[in-house]
């Protein structure tokens, strides 16, 4: 009896260990994101006024190998749910509160990655990354068909998987700062400063 | 993202910058399903999609509800997010009812 109780005892040890010691796994299984990447994202040619018919290119072009926020090298190949949704927004008659979906305000052609279905296609645009030669690969090309102020934003990527397993999760943040200039002078609300996000303003003739 | 007090959004704390920029339209997130955020959404006064920098895509022009109210709204008989907003409408005199809806919907619900 006390042998059997013992071998009760060790069992739930090893049960407690298993799950509790490795990458944040709970009794529900893991939890969400605990790696984090911050990405950039680059949208070119960066002018703040283009012309209808006008060709922007958004694209993220990053290794599988990233660096995460601890500066820590992390393969984070063959992710299965890799990607971004983005906004496209229209301000009504300039004003500062007021915006509309504007997805069909312009023709946007996918050149890297696949399209994801979107949960509101007049405002969003969803899509998933490429995965080539070791590198995540996406890139779009947005072409203005009418004239105002408009902004698109690449949403975070939470709770990345990889190969299948659902632990670790990893998110990846998209910055636009370190390569694009973002113009957020153009949107009356526009605080100027951008201490993270992804999001592009700009004026079409 | 990684929040901190104050960060990405200046005044808020961690806990809070992580409900105000939960995006839901990411349907490549296992969890986009959790509304999370939802609640902190009806009780702010701050519009994520017309924010700058903008992380979320959510058109949220609710305000002012608070705790209590959705304490009260969760009643026996609810076991769905579309008859809890039902509830929560009809106990607040349908209290900006297009904008709670339209908000719902945008969480997926």
């Amino acid at each position: 009896m006390v042998i059997k109780i013992k071998i009760i005892i060790a069992l739930i040890c090893i049960y407690f260990i298993t799950v509790f010691s490795t990458c944040k796994k709970n009794i529900l299984g893991c939890g969400q994101s605990n790696i984090f990447f911050t990405i950039d994202a680059k949208v070119y040619p960066d002018k703040d006024s283009i012309n209808i018919g006008d060709t922007i290119y958004a694209e993220i072009d990053i290794p599988t190998t990233l660096k995460d926020k601890n500066d820590d090298m992390v393969d984070y190949s063959k992710a299965n749910n890799l990607g971004t949704d983005m906004g496209f927004l229209k301000l009504v008659n300039d004003s500062s509160v007021q915006v509309g979906d504007a997805v069909n305000d312009f023709g946007i052609q996918l050149i890297s990655g696949k399209e994801v279905v979107s949960s509101n296609p007049l405002r969003l645009k969803e899509y998933s990354f490429e995965e080539t030669g070791g590198r995540y690969i996406f890139k779009i090309s947005i072409v203005p068909k009418s004239s105002g102020t408009f902004s698109f934003n690449f949403g975070n990527a939470a709770n990345v998987i990889r190969n299948g397993n659902s632990c670790p999760k990893a998110e990846f943040s998209f910055l636009l700062r370190n390569t694009t200039d973002q113009h957020y002078y153009l949107f009356p609300s526009g605080s100027g400063v951008a201490p993270a996000g992804a999001d592009y303003y700009f004026y079409v003739r | 993202m990684d929040y901190h007090n104050g960060f990405p959004i200046a005044g808020l704390s961690s806990h809070l910058n992580l409900l105000e920029n939960f995006d839901p339209a990411r349907t490549g997130d296992h969890f986009h399903w959790i509304p999370t955020g939802l609640f902190y959404d009806m009780i702010d006064i701050r519009n994520d999609i017309t924010a700058t920098p903008r992380y979320a895509n959510i058109d949220d022009q609710v305000s002012g509800y608070t705790n209590a109210k959705f304490f009260n709204a969760f009643t026996s008989n609810i076991y769905t997010l579309g008859s809890y907003k039902v509830n929560l409408l009809q106990q607040n005199g349908n209290n900006q009812s297009i904008q709670i809806n339209s908000l719902f919907t945008q969480y997926g619900y």
